[in-house]
């Protein structure tokens, strides 16, 4: 027995207690709400086996595939189920995906090519992508900060960054530093992509691609702050990072912030290096082929 | 009721964003006319994205020769040969396009993009991403879609083509989110809405498939080409029919019966990359000698276990991906159920070559364009090849794009006539029928499921000219109990499911009679349609025309 | 007896979260658990080396696991961004060619090599698992009826492809345990912001205010927490904030456990 719990246009929640097999398709059970019991009951679907991205919503919270998720698979046997954006205006299990698609605009979405197609095997992960709005709507930063494009606007970015035939390295960079340090390495994206990609990979890649420009940022500057640490001590240390994003003087406020951990006894004010320093500074140094 | 609609203009109005609909619509923006696609979803989430096996590309002037004449060949002599030699002899270019602008073609060591076999072909030149072909190349037509400056207004979903005097001038609908009425007027309209492969039970097409451009044309008092012309195609998923992609066997997978026997060598001398209407029939006759798999022995079962691992997630990574998450399998260790599901309508609105809708008299109707899946432009025949179909909707959805571009002219539609029209088929008809019995009225979902059990008995793979008459009279009696149907909800509301339901149902009530009539003009199997109670077997060749005036509905026969 | 363990407290422990990393230490010591810490261990790249450079990422985390490997078969750390990053380590190590490249590095610099054989374990998922929790639970003493909300942040559960345990309700049965009263959080694996602090402020501040407000809301004057990344980083928002209300405490999990030990 299973109760299923679904919003509706109103706010309140349709309340349906079902006996059904549990490798029953949530899809499936829509379509079946639908067909027998409430025409009106809205919901978006294409192809019906997780291809075309249409039907995701939330189960008690957790961004899925209405097609690809079994009534069982859940630990609980009582199913919230509610739109996958919280934010937008709601009909049902509808809401708004505009912001969305809107994110892929922020960069060139589209190869500029030098003419010259790739001649060997170049398979980006960003073509399996099914723009499902997963990764964007489960996205921390993207609901806290609406500039930021989120994920899979990165997967997308990445793959043509990474393209041999692409020739608009620098602009799409110069877009890309703005966005890519607004992630928080939350891995909701990676986590929940029901095509298995890695969108945190293609904002790790793109943010490695971002150290190889002139203009210096908080972001590239902060990742080469950790790197040097870790070059000096082995370790991350905290004054080190700090003075060596803000200055001596830029970073007191910041250093004084922490005088209250000093007077609780959590501070160690020697800094520790790690044993066999030597080992670390020449794996960091070592040229990549 | 709506009281106003809103209207739009432009130059050039696609309607369907899938493959044929993006290529047309960049086309026509790249020619500098003012272009908008309206689809019911988003494009990305077209049908054209679940085409998997691949593009059929013959990279050379000879083999273009080869693969015109084997598309003849299956096509069973009902393929018009200048549109064939125009679909084989564009692949080569449209192929380089697609990869100057991105689409991740595997390629072989030559750097070339590598051929895969594929059913009813000598070489191997169906091109190929994975299995996931069609959404990469959706990709890349999207993406410079956008960049041509193609406006896109998605979730809108257009019932009834509007004219201006004889001439076609735009469409009218509803907008999905806002519940508001639409009208685009233009000085072109482009169908590009793909099948109607909703209308069978057991099929591979998205829910979205409903044929919703080929019912506008009907409604607009034009014709259907060979409608009757379905394909099977012979590995759909069992139970429910999801596509299976040749490319399975084009890799190298076996059908097998209930014997284990490897059964295709005993049909057809291409074995298991016979023709898709030589694979399905085998396929039924096994299930019909009682060598199928299952407790009702209707299903037989694909061995890719030929195939190693590696291979299977590198070339076939979505079979894989849908074994698995509809029957927890995999194809390395287990066999899969595949029985013959509702792929293609290889008929659909006449076009010429340029894309012009033809009427029934064969002039093109002005301002009226068509291409991919909805239009009939005889690259097909009576059975389509693994593979042309994306070609087609490619290398057509450009033409139609270009010609469209080049013969706009300003238009002016009615907006009153249009809110009668749109009106109009919200309304119950005032028929006399009211007072009789009709039995349960059903919601628009219900009756769509019946339609399509309907359908599947009568239409099927197999015709038998009974079937035709009991699915009619079936037909007919569930349209009046449909038209009975009273809306929960009003007209106007956001995100009206209901009345969407309503409109695709009632469109393939419209194109499920289409087909029962043109099914029963169609008197001699021909490829993908087989009678079973054929009278002449003369092999007399000729297209069908489907009309639909007056509330009835009429086929007749035509040269080639 | 309890088989020796390899400990490794992460860089944050060691230098600003020293409450943490001493209340680690009296747990292993109380429970009679063998523990090693190698010197010579480094920082797991802190969640941004990757950033950096892919492979140097790969190679320095090696390096520790690598040294680690020569101490015992089980690796436990109390930061879930250091198990994060040496859980991925491993994971993709796991590819011959891959471990082949990055031992070849390890190599030229003296390093010993990765064998891809030890365990790695998050401290919660360690101290939860059956053998230790039974220790603990004969160990344990006066329960305090105080109302603690369970944080977990990201990197303990996130990506669970790649993680090697599943930490769903282990701090559940260890506060429960220790008698506190465990208050069910809407979404214990929310982001704490950490990573975004410098780079992304409002959206880390939001993130960390929001933890914070849950508590009060469910009138938690505890937080518990099982990073010390998270830790640090909803307290100095905390500070930062200046408010009238009474703000509830972040304390490490392990702190918590510690009061209540024998």
């Amino acid at each position: 027995m299973i109760i299923l719990r679904i919003y509706r246009r109103d706010g309140h929640y349709d309340v349906h207690q079902l006996d059904i097999k549990p490798e029953t398709k949530l899809l499936t059970l829509f379509e079946q709400i639908r067909t027998g019991i409430d025409p009106t009951f809205a919901f978006s679907s294409g192809c019906r086996h997780g291809i075309c991205g249409s039907c995701a919503v939330k189960v008690n919270g957790k961004p899925v595939l209405a097609c690809k998720t079994e009534i069982g698979s859940f630990r609980s046997g009582v199913l919230r189920i509610e739109p996958l954006n919280s934010e937008s205006p709601k009909i049902d299990l509808l809401s708004d995906f505009d912001g969305f698609y809107r994110s892929f605009s922020s960069f060139p979405d589209f190869l500029e090519p030098n003419g010259r197609p790739t001649k060997e095997n170049f398979l980006p992960e960003a073509t399996r992508c099914i723009q499902c709005g997963i990764c964007y709507y489960s996205c921390p930063s993207v609901s806290y900060d609406k500039e930021f494009s989120g994920p899979a606007a990165a997967l997308k970015q990445d793959r043509f960054l990474s393209d041999p035939a692409d020739t608009i390295t620098e602009s799409r960079l110069e877009e890309a530093v703005g966005e890519v340090y607004r992630c928080v390495k939350c891995y909701r994206c990676t986590e929940y992509c029901p095509r298995s990609l890695d969108p945190e990979k293609a904002i790790e890649n793109i943010r490695t691609r971002c150290l190889t420009r002139k203009e210096e940022t908080i972001g590239t500057f902060h990742t080469k702050a950790l790197f040097d640490s870790i070059y000096h001590y082995g370790k991350i240390n905290e004054t080190f990072t700090a003075r060596y994003l803000f200055g001596f003087w830029g970073s007191l406020p910041l250093i004084l912030s922490g005088l209250p951990f000093l007077f609780k006894r959590r501070v160690r004010l020697r800094p520790v290096k790690a044993a066999n320093l030597k080992e670390i500074r020449r794996l960091l140094e070592m040229e990549n082929d | 009721m709506f009281t106003n609609l809103n209207p739009i203009s432009c130059d050039v109005l696609v309607i369907g964003a899938g493959l044929a609909g993006l290529s047309a619509a960049a086309e026509a923006a790249r020619a500098g006319k003012k272009t908008i696609v309206v689809s019911k979803n988003h494009p990305l989430k077209s049908h054209s994205a679940a085409a998997a096996g691949g593009i059929n590309a013959a990279m050379t002037p000879e083999d273009a020769v080869l693969h015109c004449e084997e598309t003849i060949t299956a096509g069973c002599g009902l393929c018009d040969r200048q549109a064939v030699e125009i679909l084989c002899n564009s692949a080569a270019d449209i192929l380089g396009k697609f990869r100057k602008y991105g689409t991740p073609f595997r390629l072989n060591e030559n750097g070339e993009p590598e051929g895969r076999p594929f059913g009813a072909m000598s070489t191997p030149r169906t091109r190929f991403v994975g299995d996931y072909t069609g959404a990469a190349l959706m990709q890349t037509a999207f993406e410079q879609a956008e960049k041509a400056g193609v406006r896109f207004e998605y979730d809108v979903f257009l019932t009834d083509l509007i004219k201006d005097g004889s001439r076609i001038a735009g469409a009218c609908g509803i907008r999905f989110r806002s519940g508001t009425a639409e009208l685009f007027s233009a000085g072109a309209v482009i169908l590009a809405t793909g099948g109607a492969g909703a209308l069978f039970a057991v099929n591979s097409n998205g829910i979205g498939s409903t044929g919703d451009g080929c019912a506008m044309a009907l409604r607009a008092g034009l014709p259907l080409k060979n409608w009757e012309l379905v394909q099977f195609h012979p590995t759909g998923l069992y139970p429910s029919g999801l596509l299976i992609s040749e490319a399975a066997r084009g890799e190298g997978a076996v059908l097998r019966n209930k014997e284990m026997e490897a059964f295709m060598p005993r049909y057809h001398e291409k074995g298991d990359l016979a023709p898709r209407d030589a694979v399905t029939r085998a396929i039924l006759t096994e299930i019909k000698c009682g060598r199928g798999f299952g407790r009702r022995g209707d299903f037989v079962l694909l061995d890719c276990r030929a195939l190693s691992p590696e291979r299977l997630t590198e070339r076939l990574p979505e079979i894989c991906d849908l074994t698995e998450t509809m029957l927890h399998i995999h194809p390395s260790t287990h066999l899969i159920p595949v029985l013959p599901t509702a792929h293609y309508f290889m008929g659909g609105v006449p076009t010429d070559t340029e894309g012009h809708v033809l009427d029934a008299i064969g002039f093109a109707v002005p301002g009226l364009f068509a291409a991919g899946e909805c239009s009939w432009t005889g690259v097909h025949g009576a059975n389509r090849v693994g593979g042309n179909s994306l070609l087609e909707a490619t290398v057509f959805g450009r033409r139609a794009g270009k010609a469209a571009a080049a013969e706009t002219v300003p238009a002016s539609p009615d907006p009153n006539e249009a809110l009668r029209t749109l009106n109009g088929r919200l309304e119950p008809p005032a028929s006399a029928s009211e007072a009789e019995e009709t039995g349960k009225i059903p919601s628009p979902l219900e009756c769509r499921r019946e339609l399509k059990e309907i359908l599947s008995t009568s239409c099927g793979a197999v015709h038998t000219t009974i079937r035709h008459k009991q699915g009619a009279t079936r037909l007919s009696l569930l349209e009046r109990r449909f038209r009975k149907y009273r809306f929960r909800l009003p007209p106007e509301r956001a995100c009206n499911t209901e009345l969407k339901d309503w409109l695709e149902t009632d469109n393939l009530l419209l194109l499920g009679a289409a087909l029962l009539t043109a099914a029963e003009e169609r008197s001699e199997s021909a490829g993908a349609f087989y009678r079973e109670d054929q009278i002449y077997a003369g092999g007399s060749l000729y297209h069908t025309l489907t009309e639909y005036r007056k509330g009835r509905f009429s086929a007749e026969r035509r040269p080639l | 007896m309890i088989d020796p363990i390899v400990f490794f407290p992460g860089c944050m422990p060691a230098s600003i979260a020293r409450h943490q990393y001493r209340a680690e230490q009296k747990i292993l010591k109380k429970l009679d658990i063998p523990y090693h810490e190698c010197p010579e261990f480094s920082c797991c790249g802190g969640g941004h080396l990757q950033d950096a450079d892919d492979i140097k990422f790969l190679a320095l985390n090696a390096r520790n696991l690598a040294y680690a490997e020569q101490h015992g078969d089980v690796l436990v750390t109390g930061c879930s961004t250091c198990y994060r990053n040496m859980a991925e380590t491993a994971f993709r190590l796991q590819n011959e060619r891959l471990r082949t490249a990055v031992n070849a590095r390890l190599d030229a610099v003296g390093a010993p090599e990765y064998q891809g054989k030890i365990r790695i374990r998050h401290m919660l998922n360690f101290l939860a698992s059956p053998e230790i929790f039974s220790l603990l639970e004969e160990q344990t003493s006066s329960p305090r009826p105080v109302n603690v909300l369970p944080f977990y942040g990201c990197h303990i559960k996130r990506p669970s492809s790649i993680l090697p345990e599943n930490p769903d309700g282990n701090m559940e049965k260890l506060l429960t345990l220790c008698g506190y009263l465990v208050r069910p959080m809407r979404d214990p694996y929310t982001c704490c912001g950490f990573h975004g602090e410098i780079t992304a402020p409002s959206v880390s501040q939001a993130l960390s205010a929001a933890v914070s407000e849950e508590a009060v809301e469910q009138q938690c004057p505890i937080i518990a927490t099982v990073c010390p990344l998270c830790s640090f980083n909803i307290e100095s928002h905390q500070m930062r904030n200046k408010t009238k209300r009474k703000m509830p405490e972040i304390i490490p999990f392990e702190e918590l456990l510690l009061t209540s030990l024998k």
